[in-house]
């Protein structure tokens, strides 16, 4: 079932664009910019910034409020992708890009351009992905794969010691909301690529962080367990992240851990504080499995099904 | 995903990965949708050759078990909304069945003993749809 649309729907477009306001204040006061036209006296006339960019925003904000209550109202029950959803944020990001422009050629940084590219990035991907998130939509059948099916695991594995057996096996945690960072990160490339006259530095971070982006979501965190040796890989093609032999690993447990609070966010990380301070974070999600090695080093792997993941590395570490 | 090999099994190692596959979709360990590991981890984490692989991986998805794109990681087919057909139940298991009615007969099961197996059998497991 689709939500409706409210007001709320645009307070994120309307936020960048006040952060975006907010930006071009700070480098006041500028030059004297040239005028923008002329009146009928010959006198000239400069645009207004503080009235003229909140109130556009404003327009455009009750304009397609109203354009997407509409299109909302005939669209309810298609599962058809529509362009037109896009409109407003599309028209946002223009906006944001030709402040920006305008602002550049008044003596601003030009690193603002490349910060306009990216706000306008995010407007537009989170629209492409509510509006793909609406079109596939779908309830799915709620996962039973539980601590149950990890002592069945547990079982089947305890059986795979007889000589002759060799068994691996594939973990997968999943990245949530990989919509919407995968359109993220091709907007990434899209305005490193886009703007040929930004700092190199800046235009070089959007473009590797737009392909680790897509990197990350094309296949979430893929961990494989073998008797030998356990491997973390990042995405399908990703390099290699964590490489162990099993014979190494000493114990293994499922923590319960907050990704923000204990390690800073997702990702590769490294604990700071607490019970996971000093411990590798590879991490997408919510929920993982914590491996002490025994040199003493320990990592946390991410994955969607922990306890069955840690009953392979315990067979693993059992019968290495 | 777990899957094995066991060296002494008489089967082909193809055949055994097809089986294992079929058996954690049954199961519910693997659901439609989701995604298989390539042919080349597979062969590599097993150490197997990658034609073997490969080749399981063909019959699985001539079975309609799985679905391979060409650029994409394989992924489990949607289960079939309708039954097979006459001709493709009995081309698949009429013979396996004629087989494990031979077993019993020479295990001296009766019918009713036969039977109750199978009740027995799809009790403990997830049973039919």
């Amino acid at each position: 079932m689709n939500k409706p649309v409210t007001w709320t729907t645009h307070l994120p477009a309307l936020a960048l664009i006040l952060v975006m306001l907010g930006v071009l204040w700070l480098g006041w006061p500028w030059p004297e910019p040239l005028a923008d036209g002329f009146d009928a006296q010959g006198r000239p006339v400069h645009w207004k910034w503080a009235p003229a960019v909140p109130g556009a925003a404003l327009t455009f904000w009750l304009v397609w409020f109203v354009f997407d209550g509409l299109w909302e109202l005939f669209e309810r029950n298609r599962k058809v992708f529509n362009p037109l959803s896009l409109l407003d944020e599309g028209l946002i990001a223009w906006m944001l890009v030709r402040v920006a422009d305008f602002g550049v050629a008044h003596g601003m940084p030009p690193a603002i351009r490349v910060a306009s590219w990216a706000a306008g990035g995010i407007a537009l991907s989170a629209a492409v992905a509510l509006e793909l998130r609406r079109v596939t939509a779908s309830s799915p059948e709620p996962d039973a794969r539980t601590a149950e099916d990890a002592t069945e695991l547990a079982n089947d594995l305890s059986a795979l010691r007889a000589p002759g057996q060799r068994w691996s096996y594939w973990s997968v945690q999943k990245v949530p909301h990989r919509l919407l960072l995968g359109t993220l990160g091709a907007f990434f490339i899209l305005g490193a690529v886009a703007i040929p006259d930004g700092p190199l530095l800046a235009r070089l971070l959007l473009l590797a962080g737009g392909l680790l982006v897509l990197v990350v979501c094309s296949g979430g965190l893929h961990t494989v367990v073998t008797p030998r040796r356990l491997v973390v890989r990042a995405g399908h093609f990703g390099p290699p992240l964590l490489r162990i032999a099993t014979s190494e690993i000493a114990e293994v447990a499922v923590p319960e851990f907050d990704p923000v609070r204990d390690f800073g966010g997702w990702g590769v990380r490294r604990g700071f504080m607490g019970d996971f301070a000093g411990v590798w974070a590879f991490n997408f999600a919510g929920s993982g499995v914590l491996v002490r090695t025994r040199r003493g080093k320990r990592y946390l792997i991410g994955t969607d099904h922990p306890e069955r993941l840690a009953a392979a590395l315990n067979a693993a570490r059992s019968s290495a | 995903m777990l899957l094995h090999i066991n060296d002494r099994d008489p089967r082909p190692i193809y055949l055994q990965l097809v089986a294992q596959a079929k058996e954690l979709i049954h199961k519910g360990a693997l659901r439609p949708g989701e995604e298989l590991p390539s042919v080349r981890d597979v062969a590599s984490a097993l150490g197997i050759n990658l034609h073997t692989a490969h080749r399981a991986y063909q019959v699985l998805r001539d079975e309609g078990v799985i679905v391979l794109r060409l650029g994409r990681r394989p992924r489990v087919s949607a289960l079939r909304e309708q039954p097979a057909g006459r001709h493709e139940v009995q081309q698949r298991l009429a013979g396996r069945l004629n087989e494990l009615i031979t077993e019993a007969f020479h295990l001296g099961l009766s019918e009713r003993d036969f039977k109750s197996l199978v009740d027995e059998r799809l009790r403990a497991g997830r049973g039919m749809r």
